[in-house]
């Protein structure tokens, strides 16, 4: 689930800043390991989100968070 | 690439190609004929303004575009204004330049348009640290970013002191040195938030948010050394480099407004 994560901002901030920006928020939540339940992933997204809104607005934040969404709902119903 | 780009990016390609090979063959039968003075200044004025009027239209529309209570706003807003301020003065110089067919005084009224603007690029430069910083993403520490402005500031210092102490002692007049020592000096000054800048949006490489500061960091970078060039070019007489001083803002506007562009086009597309 976080490198769907880290795939979904790379394209914006980045690769490094990516991954340095999940796996940060992450720590900083306590979540661990690479599979996240939809909680886990509800709190990620939304702590990485107000970053995100200065540098790209809130318009295109909501965009990405929601393909990232749906990335992760596509990748749990194939299991 | 979308036109505007395009067009942006074949101005700048051009401005290399007209301007470069002048400070090296300047008597060349070309220049005598076809690229006179007047339609070099006409070409050159023709690009800056295009660069400054597309950087202070996307700078502004990028603010408008972010929602209200977003701590990187103020700073594009600030940002449109630097590069609006800027248009305005060169209005002033290309008005002298192709209207009136001589160059501006020093200062002129386009002078103020110009220290304006930097004051506002300033200003701005300061809010996007502020901004960025706040983001909570792992962009560097508060304390290394002030060493680093330290450190700047003192290479600056040097530098500037060691490049523009013969401008200072030239013979032309107090007003003229006086602007052509206040440019390169307010251009240290901006560029001390602005290699901050670098260091927070290195960070991005790869990233879309890269290609946006790539093209308003190299912009500060060229005007940085155009007006340094101008300075030497106007007040010791370096007449040959003349052209390489109108490369030097061209590209650097184009820059500032490609960049822009781009920032827009990521907070829309």
């Amino acid at each position: 689930m976080l490198e769907i994560i880290v795939r979904g901002l790379a394209p914006y901030v980045g690769g490094n800043m990516a991954r340095a920006a999940v796996e940060g928020h992450a720590h900083k939540l306590g979540l661990r390991g690479s599979e996240l339940d939809p909680s886990g992933v509800d709190a990620l997204l939304d702590t990485l989100s107000p970053g995100l809104h200065v540098f790209i607005g809130r318009e295109k934040t909501v965009q990405i968070v929601a393909e990232i969404r749906a990335t992760i709902a596509a990748a749990r119903g194939r299991r | 690439m979308r036109r505007i780009d395009r067009l942006l990016v074949a101005l700048a390609a051009l401005a290399y190609a007209v301007f470069l090979p002048k400070v090296f063959w300047p008597e060349a039968g070309l220049y005598a004929h076809l690229l006179g003075e007047l339609v070099l200044n006409a070409f050159g004025a023709s690009a800056k303004l295009l660069g400054l009027l597309a950087g202070a239209v996307y700078a502004t529309r990028s603010a408008l575009h972010l929602e209200r209570g977003n701590p990187a706003r103020l700073a594009w807003f600030f940002l449109g204004g630097w590069l609006g301020c800027f248009f305005a003065g060169q209005v002033v110089l290309s008005t002298y330049a192709l209207a009136l067919g001589r160059s501006a005084p020093l200062p002129s009224v386009g002078d103020a348009f110009f220290l304006l603007g930097y004051a506002m690029a300033i200003v701005a430069a300061v809010l996007f640290i502020r901004a960025y910083v706040s983001s909570g993403f792992p962009i560097g520490t508060v304390r290394g970013h002030a060493a680093s402005a330290a450190l700047a500031a003192a290479l600056f210092a040097a530098a500037g002191y060691a490049l523009l102490a013969p401008v200072a002692r030239s013979e032309t007049p107090f007003a003229e040195r006086a602007i052509n020592v206040a440019y390169p000096v307010l251009d240290f000054v901006t560029l001390i938030p602005s290699l901050i800048m670098i260091r927070i949006t290195l960070h991005f490489r790869g990233g879309r948010v890269w290609t946006v500061w790539a093209g308003l960091l190299v912009s500060l970078v060229f005007m940085a050394a155009g007006d340094i060039l101008f300075a030497y070019v106007t007040s010791i007489g370096l007449k040959p480099l003349e052209p390489l001083v109108d490369l030097l803002f061209v590209v650097g506007y184009l820059c500032a407004g490609w960049g822009t562009i781009q920032q827009l086009r990521l907070e829309t597309t």
